[in-house]
């Protein structure tokens, strides 16, 4: 009786956890399914989700932007010095 | 009757949304020719805003035809890239060569693009939509066309008027905000122009070296940089002239003429006249307004480490903003009203320069992200 009474139970644990797994991968995919509407549709309207995403392009792109920029700098800089280097050069000679 | 249905008959196919197109074409009329804002654009969009919205207008089919051609994603954005050649010829990037760390404002000052892109997110525009409308902070025609087409919004009519009316109100947008961030203090420092020559050597080099690591980080902006340089080296190579001079005057102003009008085809009153469109005029100037903040606070910034003597003056990073050469010209004239002996106008082109060339690798860096 009572080995059949904790394998029942045993039983409905495991119902409810599958049950509970279901339920949260619902969850996630009814929120996965709002954003990519949010992102598709793109009705007018304050969309405090979108955020999920615009906020990483700002980080990535002023990201980006500083350091493409200081690539840049960095090779003018190179490229400056060595023309200054080279006209020395002409001129001892 | 019959005679007079001949006669009249077209009268009845009016709307009233066309008549606020016409209001709305007579203003970019007037705000071009007794303002003087961006003439060469507004005045043809201007015109062509009712050119289009006249009732079964026959001229909208060739206006289309002209978009088709130069301005879609099939003609792959024709019409500015080429336009970007005529802009490379006419900028001397030798006041940034000069001093190759105001690229840096140049850099801060793309700021507004990406809060705008986060506000037009946070209004519900979808990701495309948003980048596209967020480029209008690029200040630079060319680039929000192209960004826009490439991404495929169907604001692209609203995005180019916005872009290009506040390029206009650079002078009203900014002396504001720039006076808002800074101090009485700060905006009277005084910054010395070392006048260092560059060599032809450097000068050549910039537009190559500039195409290849931009291509590298951001590919989808390469025709936008491309375009852009490849004027430049025409201009700097110095064996070029004839070409040069063709680039920065005829070719110019020929795309610019069709230019403007081909815009114009987007800007039918039932395509145009809806609240999206008052929206992006609204995010176009935060765009603008953070561009600047972005390009004040980072001269602020750098001011804290910097030397008494080596201290930056923050309004030339408002110049950072990519309208050439307006923003250049109204930080120079805000420094002489506080000083009259302050000459910020070398500093402020350089700035000016710098914002050319990062707006276009925002546009690149934006188109990347928002396809991934």
């Amino acid at each position: 009786m009572n080995e059949n009474t904790s394998v029942i139970k045993e039983e409905i644990y495991e119902a409810e956890l599958l049950a509970a797994a279901d339920g949260a991968l619902e969850t996630i995919g009814a929120e996965e399914e709002t954003t990519l509407e949010t992102v598709e549709r793109g009705e007018i309207g304050f969309t405090p989700e979108n955020l999920s995403w615009s906020l990483p392009i700002m980080g990535k792109g002023m990201l980006g932007i500083f350091i493409v920029t200081s690539i840049i700098v960095a090779t003018v800089v190179i490229l400056d010095k060595a023309s200054k280097l080279k006209k020395k050069d002409k001129e001892s000679k | 009757m019959e005679v007079f249905m001949d006669i009249f008959g077209n009268f009845a196919n009016l709307d009233p949304k066309q008549l606020i197109m016409w209001v709305i074409g007579g203003v970019l009329i007037f705000l071009a020719i007794k303002k003087e804002m961006e003439p060469t654009l507004l005045l043809p969009m201007g015109f062509g805003a009712i050119l289009v919205n006249l009732p079964e207008s026959g001229a909208k089919a060739v206006i289309d035809h002209l978009f088709d051609i130069g301005i879609s994603n099939e003609a792959h954005e024709l019409m500015p890239l080429i336009l970007f050649i005529g802009i490379g010829a006419m900028i001397d990037f030798e006041p940034l060569l000069t001093n190759p760390k105001l690229m840096f404002f140049g850099a801060a000052a793309q700021f507004g693009i990406f809060f705008t892109l986060t506000m037009a997110s946070l209004l519900g525009f979808n990701i495309f939509d948003a980048a596209s409308v967020a480029i209008i902070g690029a200040a630079d025609g060319p680039t929000s066309i192209f960004v826009a087409q490439q991404l495929g919004s169907s604001y692209t009519a609203a995005i180019m008027v916005a872009a290009y009316s506040y390029m206009a109100l650079v002078p009203i947008v900014q002396p504001p905000i720039i006076k808002l961030c800074t101090t009485k203090k700060e905006r009277m420092i005084r910054m010395k122009y070392a006048g260092k020559k560059v060599s032809k050597r450097t000068k050549i080099l910039f537009p190559i070296i500039v195409t290849i690591i931009v291509g590298l980080f951001a590919p989808d902006a390469v025709a936008l940089i491309g375009f852009l340089m490849f004027g430049n080296l025409i201009r700097e190579c110095g064996v070029l002239n004839s070409l040069s001079d063709t680039a920065q005057n005829v070719l110019a102003n020929l795309i610019t003429i069709f230019l403007g009008i081909t815009i114009a085809s987007r800007m039918v009153a039932e395509d145009f006249l809806r609240l999206e469109t008052f929206l992006i005029m609204g995010l176009g100037l935060v765009a603008f307004v953070f561009d600047t903040f972005g390009g004040v606070m980072l001269a602020k910034l750098m001011n804290i480490f910097l030397k008494k003597d080596k201290k930056i003056n923050p309004m030339i990073g408002a110049s950072g903003i990519s309208a050439f050469p307006m923003s250049a010209r109204v930080v120079h004239k805000m420094g002489l009203a506080e000083d009259p002996q302050n000459f910020l106008l070398m500093h402020s082109i350089g700035v000016n320069v710098s914002g050319q060339v990062a707006s276009v690798i925002a546009g690149g860096l934006i188109l990347t992200f928002a396809q991934q």
